[in-house]
């Protein structure tokens, strides 16, 4: 039995145009500017990348490329072992 | 040889020279297993991201040194006897080096303390991230998530 395709950005019995998620094109910061230094040291570079709650945030949203998105998640964990970032921020 | 970096956090009520023997001590550890080391730096007293062993404070000390791979394994073992030290962390930053160049790397690194101020963490009432300096005491993050 052949899978049903899903394609939820248009469902069959809407006539609206489709939707395209088109984001522009952010650019990713440490390609441009090669001065940054990603290091598990330097929390206030990598504080960009986490939300207030202390949790990292996806590469879609803040425009790094791929090869800096893993550089930049492996410092924040480092920089998390060594309390220099939290692993969460509770609320009280 | 391959170049190292451990960072560590010394409990921070203690007296000034008791810390300076315990960093001398874990140079001779580097020394005695033929390491070079190539810089120390002592970032001081900073406020910790989260709490260890109950203390929300702690000193950071950093030792760049290159040598074997036994090194890290003493080390390592004295940092979890010790009551003092509260976290450690060891990484090493490159596979491959020679001495020459570690050497002229020794003697150009000056023993300056960088300043690096901590960030403080606080509950998701205020508006996230904030960098402990004197210059701007607001916050510095806009999230957009």
């Amino acid at each position: 039995m052949p899978t049903p395709s899903r394609d939820t950005r248009t469902p069959r019995t809407d006539s609206r145009p489709q939707k395209k998620f088109y984001h522009k094109r952010k650019f990713c910061r440490f390609c441009t500017d090669s001065d940054i230094r990603i290091e598990y040291k330097e929390p206030h570079v990598l504080k960009d990348y986490i939300t207030d709650r202390g949790k990292i945030i996806p590469r879609r949203i803040t425009g790094n490329c791929a090869k800096h998105q893993r550089e930049v998640t492996v410092a924040i964990k480092r920089a998390r072992t060594i309390a220099l970032l939290p692993f969460v921020v509770s609320e009280w | 040889m391959k170049r190292y970096e451990t960072l560590f956090i010394v409990q921070i009520d203690l007296p000034i020279d008791e810390i300076n023997s315990i960093i001398e001590r874990y140079r001779a550890i580097v020394t005695a297993l033929k390491g070079t080391i190539i810089k120390v730096e002592k970032w001081g007293k900073r406020k910790l991201a989260y709490e260890i062993k109950k203390q929300s404070n702690g000193n950071y000390v950093l030792i760049d040194f290159a040598g074997k791979s036994a090194i890290i394994d003493e080390l390592e073992r004295n940092f979890k006897i010790d009551d003092k030290i509260l976290k450690f962390m060891t990484i090493m930053k490159d596979g491959n080096v020679d001495l020459a160049t570690i050497e002229k790397e020794g003697q150009e690194e000056s023993q300056t303390a960088v300043p690096r101020p901590a960030l403080v963490f606080e509950s998701r009432e205020s508006a996230g991230p904030k960098i402990e300096t004197d210059a701007n005491k607001d916050s510095t993050s806009s999230e957009s998530t």
